[in-house]
């Protein structure tokens, strides 16, 4: 227990203080003065007030749960593929995938507009086979706050997955085909069920990070693509209402864990689980 | 020959200093077309200063007598102080601007001659590469000299920045040898708020453009101007003075388009709204600042009238435009990129980067109409040590001589709050600038936006993401 305490004091002086400050400041007052009555008006204003927070809220549920499925539909087979890979090959593929991670987004977002923009490369593909009329709005909407997202967290995905595959034992895979199961029913009956704590936590990485974006639903996303993370940005660096913002905080982190908290239940906590061989 | 030269002279000290190559074509092109001969001398300068032409140009340089020279500073000193005095004289102040004011002197006055004088001794002795050494403040900006004064300038970043850097604070080092450091950050009010609370002062000055600044003032995160020190007198907008925040230039908006796409672009916000006739994709900032301006101009109120901003009228004039907009631009800086890229045919964009871009060769325009002049604020965080020095340089930044230049180094994008600033213009700038009686120009209102900027931000945002998007259609 002691050889944690570094951790714990690190913790408590850069989260659990701060985050302290942050549930006083949802009450109502905005300094230390302690003369500020207390109120909830702020959760008031946020759930029954004004419809802009719960419709924003709802966003934000579901561009994280839509992204952490689209990533997991596309990531899987990265993951499975990086897997069947000798060492050397697997590490240079994990540098391509990385790759993106590094770039910066506002970079990526001008490389997005280039492809996928209104007059990108793929749109006037499509004008020149189909004509104009054809031309799919791909960025400055919803499908474009998906596209940067899925983009940007794939790899959070893929490794996590990748690590559950290459931790499995390959005496069971043998058992198996010994026993005469083709490949497909290997898979599913053995690679794919031993794998699933990985996909959650991977699931579980992604909605949570997903939950707190706000720079690409602001460059990528249409009108309606506003998340609870902009408000907050709003609220702190134009609106200057910190009362507001920290309200919004506090219901992105109950947001969060209850995220985490739902996934621990599935399947009896295989997320947090020791994995068994 | 001899007021040529002196022509000449006058454009270039004022050319030397700006910044951007571009604006020293334009200028160029100024003095060209007001006489042709000019424009060798200009290139033969550029030169020698350093700047550069290229090496196809011999340095052929014709000698004046010093005497003319001085001469002419002092009729020039002479001109202006009259129209200083026929403009602050009305009031009953004898300002202690004017004698500040030297038209030629960008510099500080006996700097510029001195330096003027060896320059024009050593070009007359026909040592052209030496005379780079004469030229140290063109040349070596923004030496000063190491002292313990020095304040921290909260500003833009990027080539803006850079401008504001060598027009306001290079200069100001130059004459008082006070250091500024310029530093970029989000000047929000919580920033502000959070050095004040923490008494952890970062900066000593900083700018905010729009209605935030008054925010500021408001919850009392701002030193007060010291009167008795910033000079106020001269302002074209007296409507942008406040106890807390100087104005100290202005950025107008408008909308931008791309001249080679669209032969026939809206020219002012009613035909912006009008997609039957005006066909193309349009983006609008999805910030209500402005925003509901322009919904207002486009449903027929005249620019005088738009304040206070009527705004269940401007939210209906946006209901019509709505399915019609391809982007609701997030961040100002997007613009002109979406244009540049082909995503939008017509947007709305600070006129500062249109004339940027199109001064590097992007083809973009702006329509003349429809602009909102939107001003920039200096100010001081409360409890900054440095009180004295911040007001110092933002009496500095009020001086005409820098107004000028500073809408000089981006024509048509920052614009001269000062009257003295403004006169100095040549007409070229002027034209690109929208003039202080403009009635087609909206002067934003800083204090209704104050008042009212987070019940209408949210509402607008309440606007924005209700009902689902409509892809807008392709045209």
């Amino acid at each position: 227990m002691l050889f944690v305490a570094p951790f714990l004091i690190f913790i408590v002086v850069v989260f659990l203080l701060p985050l302290l400050v942050v549930s006083y400041f949802s009450l109502g007052p905005t300094d230390f003065e302690f003369n500020t009555p207390l109120t909830l008006d702020f959760y008031r204003e946020f759930f029954f007030g004004s419809s802009l927070y719960t419709q924003v809220l709802w966003t934000t549920v579901e561009i994280s749960l839509f992204s952490a499925v689209v990533v997991v539909v596309l990531g899987y087979p990265v993951a499975y593929y990086l897997a069947k890979q000798p060492p050397r090959k697997r590490m240079l593929l994990s540098m391509v995938l990385l790759l993106t991670f590094y770039t910066s987004i506002l970079v990526k977002s001008f490389a997005f507009s280039v492809l996928l923009g209104y007059n990108g490369i793929v749109n006037t593909a499509i004008a020149a086979l189909f004509g104009v009329e054809a031309k799919v709005p791909m960025l400055f909407n919803r499908a474009g706050t998906l596209i940067g997202i899925v983009e940007h967290f794939l790899p959070y995905m893929v490794f996590p997955i990748l690590t559950s595959i290459l931790a499995q034992d390959p005496a069971i895979h043998k058992a198996a085909e010994i026993m005469g199961a083709g490949r497909t029913r290997i898979f599913w009956r053995v690679t794919f069920p031993l794998s699933i704590p990985g996909v959650l936590a991977g699931v579980l990485l992604v909605t949570i990070l997903t939950v707190g974006q706000f720079i690409i639903p602001a460059l990528l996303g249409g009108r309606s693509d506003m998340m609870l993370a902009n408000l907050v940005d709003f609220h702190i660096n134009e609106a200057f209402d910190w009362s507001m913002a920290s309200v919004i905080s506090i219901v992105l982190l109950v947001l969060s864990a209850g995220f985490i908290l739902g996934l621990a239940r599935v399947r009896g906590g295989q997320v947090f689980a020791e994995r068994r061989h | 020959m001899r007021q040529e030269t002196i022509t000449f002279c006058y454009d270039y000290l004022k050319m030397i200093h700006l910044t951007h190559e571009f604006s020293q074509r334009i200028l160029l092109t100024e003095s060209a077309r007001q006489n042709p001969k000019t424009l060798k001398n200009c290139a033969v300068k550029r030169k020698i200063a350093g700047i550069g032409l290229g090496n196809s140009i011999k340095p052929r340089v014709r000698v004046e007598p010093v005497s003319d020279m001085e001469e002419f500073q002092m009729a020039e000193k002479r001109k202006q102080t009259k129209i200083e005095n026929d403009l602050v004289g009305k009031k009953g102040k004898s300002s202690k601007n004017i004698e500040k004011t030297d038209t030629l002197s960008v510099l500080k006055p006996e700097a510029t001659r001195r330096s003027f004088l060896a320059g024009s001794t050593l070009l007359g002795a026909g040592a052209v590469t030496s005379s780079l050494a004469s030229w140290p403040l063109i040349l070596t900006p923004g030496k000063a000299k190491a002292t313990a004064d020095s304040i921290v300038w909260a500003t833009d970043g990027g080539r803006p920045g850079e401008k504001l850097r060598r027009v306001f604070a290079e200069s100001f080092e130059r004459e008082t040898g006070i250091k500024v450091i310029t530093v970029t950050g989000q000047r929000t009010a919580s920033k502000v708020k959070a050095m004040v609370l923490s008494r952890n002062i970062e900066w000593d000055v900083f700018e905010r453009g729009g209605s935030q600044g008054m925010v500021m003032q408001n919850e009392g995160l701002l030193e007060p101007i010291d009167e008795s020190i910033v000079d106020r007198s001269g302002s074209i907008y007296p409507q942008w003075n406040f106890s807390h925040l100087v104005h100290y230039y202005f950025a107008p908006t408008g909308i931008a388009y791309d001249p080679a796409r669209n032969a026939n672009p809206p020219k002012n916000w009613a035909e912006f709204w009008d997609v039957e006739k005006f066909p193309g994709r349009r983006g609008l900032w999805a910030i209500a600042e402005e925003t509901l301006e322009h919904a207002l101009l486009a449903d027929g109120v005249a620019a005088k009238d738009i304040y206070p901003i009527d705004v269940d009228r401007a939210f209906k004039s946006l209901e019509r435009i709505k399915d019609n907009i391809a982007v609701w631009i997030a961040s100002h800086s997007k613009s002109l990129t979406l244009i540049q890229s082909g995503e939008l045919d017509f947007d709305v964009t600070f006129a500062g980067r249109v004339g940027i871009a199109k001064a590097e060769g992007v083809s973009i325009d702006m329509a003349k109409d429809g602009k909102i002049s939107k001003p920039v604020f200096l100010a001081a965080p409360k409890g900054t040590k440095k009180k004295d020095l911040v007001m110092q340089f933002i009496n500095h930044t009020q001086r005409p001589e820098y107004q000028a230049l500073n809408a000089m180094s981006a024509p048509g994008g920052s614009g001269p709050v000062v009257r003295g600033g403004y006169e100095l213009l040549t007409q070229t700038i002027k034209d690109q600038l929208p003039a202080p009686d403009d009635p087609n120009t909206v002067a934003f209102a800083v204090d209704w936006w104050a008042e009212n900027f987070v019940e209408v931000s949210k509402r607008y945002k309440e606007f924005l993401v209700a009902a689902g998007e409509t892809p807008p259609k392709p045209h």
